[in-house]
């Protein structure tokens, strides 16, 4: 079959391209990916011209002869050097043919033509062999080139690869018939154990460059421990390489990378990624959107074999793997820090393996072991894991610590193997002969005794680069003391307690000064009283009990002389009354007025049939006359016959 | 969410997150802690250990500095802030010479740690009015006694409260730790100024004045200039 001529494109470019100058030799290659190929594969075939000026036309492409084209690409670049006493230009040519071999045999690409400044070149033939598939050659990774090593100058568009595509191991995506924009999830394997890695990527494929590129939803990986293994991508945006899937050819760009490690066995699925791609106009303005998705992938995990497996194996142990334990020194004084290192190297979940625990060793104290994971970049989970435990003896003798054991399955046979480090011994010495370099521990308390500094000892111990760990209490201990210090309840503390002294104190003088009587007070209480008595005898009155309100009036009459002296008169004759109201200074018409009263009132007690009620308003409104009176009155303090003031 | 569960909350995911290497994130918590005034050495003693391992060997200096001021007897802070100052001097040593030892005041009021005087000066303080209170309600036969007894405490909680008072004042002179590897000490408060002389991560200096983003302090040896108040960590 012969290619069809590019009329178009090529009859463009080869009409611009012209020159006057003598054209120097000219190049024209063909050059295939392979020679070999397996039935209904496709390879590359390149025809390159490459020429200092001169006059190009009539290209006629190569004779495929049995087979079949699948795509054809011209393309045109022009090259400049510089030196030897000038510049010189040179055009390059290309045509890039994906072609497909649908037949067993061998096959011959016949030369393709072309004429400079009217002189035919052409190209030498090509023996391809087509054979069943399985005997081919295994295709090239991406990047690798051509397999002969020949530049490629007319590379449609510098720093692409051209790239054929083996077929995945497990490829979920079915693109279907024509040539369109689809997302594809390859996976090495689709049926691996509990523990064991399984690599997934996931490609973008493209027919054409798009403007704009999104995850719209991110593959859910459910069921498993994932190990993020996309490359790191120095500029922005997709990186896009041309290469050829299922015969035709398509930009891809890698979108992830990951390692999964199944945790349960079961059919486990990664849900699909979503994708937008975007074309924009030259304001930014969305031409076209197209929403991409991958076919969900399904997982069979199969569980670990019970034949064989070590008690409390750890499923995370799935790989392969090796074991080595060693010390930084093997003799130390008491006190002195020894550093022993376990590191596990290989290829599986380094980050959730389990590693070798150390057992509790009799004299000697462990702290907190240091992990630390180093991963290597590359296409299989394998890197180291380091546990470091620092250990200081605190007592003489010789310790042997025991060789630790790493079990793990080997998904590659299907069966368990172990790995086994070299018991370690160590002579502990009792203190006072240090080691040069060594840092003196204290065994009680597990510190630095000296000022061993580095700058000064005799050699170089890592150790002393090192610090103590962390400390991983559940809960974080607070100092309320310093937190007490530096908030303000501290000043609350300091006022509060004389505070409420002072107002304790201040309470009981006012209860004092209220409860203490003086001239005032006693008589607002007299007048409260006399009041008090009065009405009383009021209501005797009206109510017709003459005699009490005689007695009433009175009890107001002693009551408030007794007040007003200061001195009890009760006993009394009215000749003691009268002559104690006199030298009290009383006048002696009140004097005379009150004892009339009191006699009068007197009398009314004893003989209640012999007053009216007239008498008793009467006496009571002489009374009252009376207080206000003796109230008026300036009195001296007097003693009544009798009583000692 | 209690206050103490949110605290503990952030010094486990504080942890978590150093031993699963991120100490960028373990800082990040414990500074979160720090921000919120929770005076905890473990606290303090933790954020060093990431600092260090983070290789900012001034700030770890700073952290140790600050777990010690809390509990001078924490044995690993120690441990850790030799090593860290060891590990800072081997990169460059400031040579601080005729340093002279701090003011006598300063060294009787840091005889106790604040936590410490803080307690002794409430416990004398509350029990002189305890005693106060009591003798007012007393019987007259025992107020002798209990005045007696009010003032030998008041006594100790007036010590007490100068020691605490001394503290406070010193607080208010503080101290701080150069952060970065290496700083330009300038003479006046702008990076145009001539440089006077350069420290170097982890050394301990006192802060005299301030003016805007500029700190000016003084060496042991009383060498003074400007810094930036960010190159250095307030003890």
């Amino acid at each position: 079959m012969r290619i069809r001529p590019i009329a178009t494109i090529g009859g463009l470019m080869l009409a611009v391209a012209s020159g006057t100058a003598a054209a120097a030799v000219p190049s024209f290659i063909a050059r295939v990916d392979r020679t070999q190929v397996g039935v209904g594969e496709s390879f590359t075939l390149e025809v390159t011209l490459s020429v200092e000026g001169g006059r190009v036309d009539g290209y006629r492409p190569p004779d495929l002869r049995g087979m079949r084209a699948l795509s054809e690409r011209p393309s045109q670049s022009t090259q400049m050097q510089m030196g030897g006493g000038g510049t010189f230009v040179r055009q390059v040519y290309g045509w890039h043919y994906e072609v497909l071999a649908p037949d067993r045999g061998t096959f011959n690409i016949g030369p393709a033509r072309v004429r400079v400044d009217g002189q035919e070149v052409r190209t030498e033939k090509i023996a391809i062999s087509v054979v069943d598939t399985g005997q081919s050659p295994p295709s090239r990774r991406p990047g690798r080139g051509f397999p002969q090593g020949i530049p490629n100058p007319g590379l449609p568009f510098p720093g692409f690869g051209v790239q054929d595509d083996a077929p995945p191991t497990a490829d979920t995506q079915q693109p279907g018939r024509g040539r369109r924009n689809f997302l594809r999830v390859q996976s090495n394997k689709l049926k691996a154990y509990v523990g064991d890695e399984i690599a997934v990527d996931w490609f973008l494929y493209l027919t054409e460059r798009q403007d704009k590129y999104g995850t719209t939803a991110e593959p859910r990986t459910d069921g498993f421990w994932v190990e993020d293994r996309t490359p790191a991508n120095p500029h922005a945006g997709l990186s896009l390489t041309e290469q050829a899937y299922e015969g035709r050819n398509y930009l891809v760009a890698p979108l992830m990378k990951k390692a999964l490690f199944p945790l349960h066995p079961g059919r486990l699925t990664v849900s699909p990624l979503e994708s937008e791609i975007s074309r924009v106009d030259f304001f930014g303005a969305t031409l076209r959107t197209e929403r991409l998705k991958t076919e969900p992938l399904t997982i069979e995990v199969l569980p670990l074999p019970t034949a064989g497996q070590p008690p409390k194996f750890d499923t995370s142990a799935v790989g392969h793997f090796t074991l080595r334990a060693e010390v930084d020194r093997d003799r130390v004084n008491v006190g002195e820090a020894v550093t022993l290192k376990l590191t596990v190297s290989g290829q599986g979940n380094l980050r959730k393996l389990a590693t070798p625990v150390l057992p509790r060793l009799d004299g000697w104290k462990a702290y907190e072991p240091k992990v630390s994971v180093t991963l290597d970049p590359g296409e299989r989970v394998t890197g180291t894991k380091v546990v470091e435990y620092l250990l200081l003896p605190e007592r003489a003798g010789v310790t042997t610590i025991p060789p630790f054991t790493l079990a793990f399955f080997d998904p590659d046979r299907g069966t368990y193997g172990s790995e086994k480090s070299n018991p370690l011994r160590i002579e502990v010495s009792a203190e006072g002969a240090q080691p040069t370099g060594a840092h003196p521990i204290s065994a009680t308390t597990g510190t630095i005794t000296s000022a061993s500094s580095p700058a000064t000892a005799g050699g170089e111990n890592v150790l002393a680069l090192d610090i103590r760990p962390l400390h991983n209490r559940p809960t974080l201990r607070r100092d309320l003391g310093t937190s007490f210090y530096r908030s303000r309840s501290l000043l609350g503390v300091v006022v509060f307690p004389p505070l409420v002294l002072a107002l304790t104190a201040f309470v009981g003088f006012v209860r004092q000064r209220l409860s203490k009587e003086t001239e005032g007070t006693r008589w607002r209480k007299l007048r409260r009283l006399a009041r008090r008595r009065l009405r009383t005898a009021d209501v005797c009155l009206r109510e017709g009990r003459l005699a009490q309100a005689f007695g009433e009036i009175e009890r107001v009459l002693r009551e408030f002389l007794t007040g007003k002296l200061g001195t009890q008169i009760a006993g009394l004759s009215w000749d003691e009354l009268g002559s104690t109201l006199a030298r009290a200074g009383l006048a002696p018409a009140l004097v005379a007025a009150t004892l009339a009263s009191l006699e009068d009132c007197d009398r009314a007690r004893f003989a209640p049939g012999s007053v009216s009620v007239e008498e008793v308003r009467a006496a009571r409104d002489r009374a009252s006359e009376i207080i206000l009176q003796i109230e008026k009155a300036p009195l001296r303090p007097v003693s009544a016959p009798g009583v000692r003031s | 969410m209690a206050h103490a569960d949110l605290l503990d909350e952030a010094w486990k995911r504080g942890n978590d997150a150093y031993f699963r290497g991120d100490l960028v994130g373990a800082i990040a918590a414990y500074e979160q802690l720090d921000r919120q005034n929770v005076a905890s050495r473990d606290l303090y003693y933790n954020l060093g250990v990431a600092h260090f391992r983070q290789g900012s060997l001034g700030r770890a200096v700073w952290s140790f500095e600050r777990a010690l001021e809390v509990d001078p007897d924490d044995e690993d802070a120690r441990f850790n802030l030799a090593q860290a100052r060891k590990l800072a001097e081997r990169r460059v040593l400031d040579k601080i010479e005729s340093a002279e030892r701090e003011a006598l005041w300063i060294r009787v009021v840091t005889v106790f740690t604040a936590s410490t005087e803080t307690w002794i000066f409430v416990g004398l303080y509350l029990g002189c009015f305890s005693l106060l209170f009591l003798r007012r309600r007393a019987a007259d036969d025992s107020r002798a006694a209990l005045t007696a007894g009010a003032a030998i405490l008041g006594t100790g909680a007036l010590l007490a409260g100068i020691l605490l008072l001394g503290r406070m004042n010193l607080d208010r002179i503080p101290f701080a730790v150069v952060l970065p590897d290496v700083v330009a000490v300038k003479e006046g408060a702008d990076t145009t100024y001539r440089t006077s002389f350069e420290v170097h991560a982890g050394l301990r200096v006192r802060l005299l004045d301030r003016d805007q983003d500029w700190v000016r302090v003084r060496l042991a040896n009383g060498l003074e200039g400007w810094l930036r108040a960010e190159d250095v960590g307030r003890l």
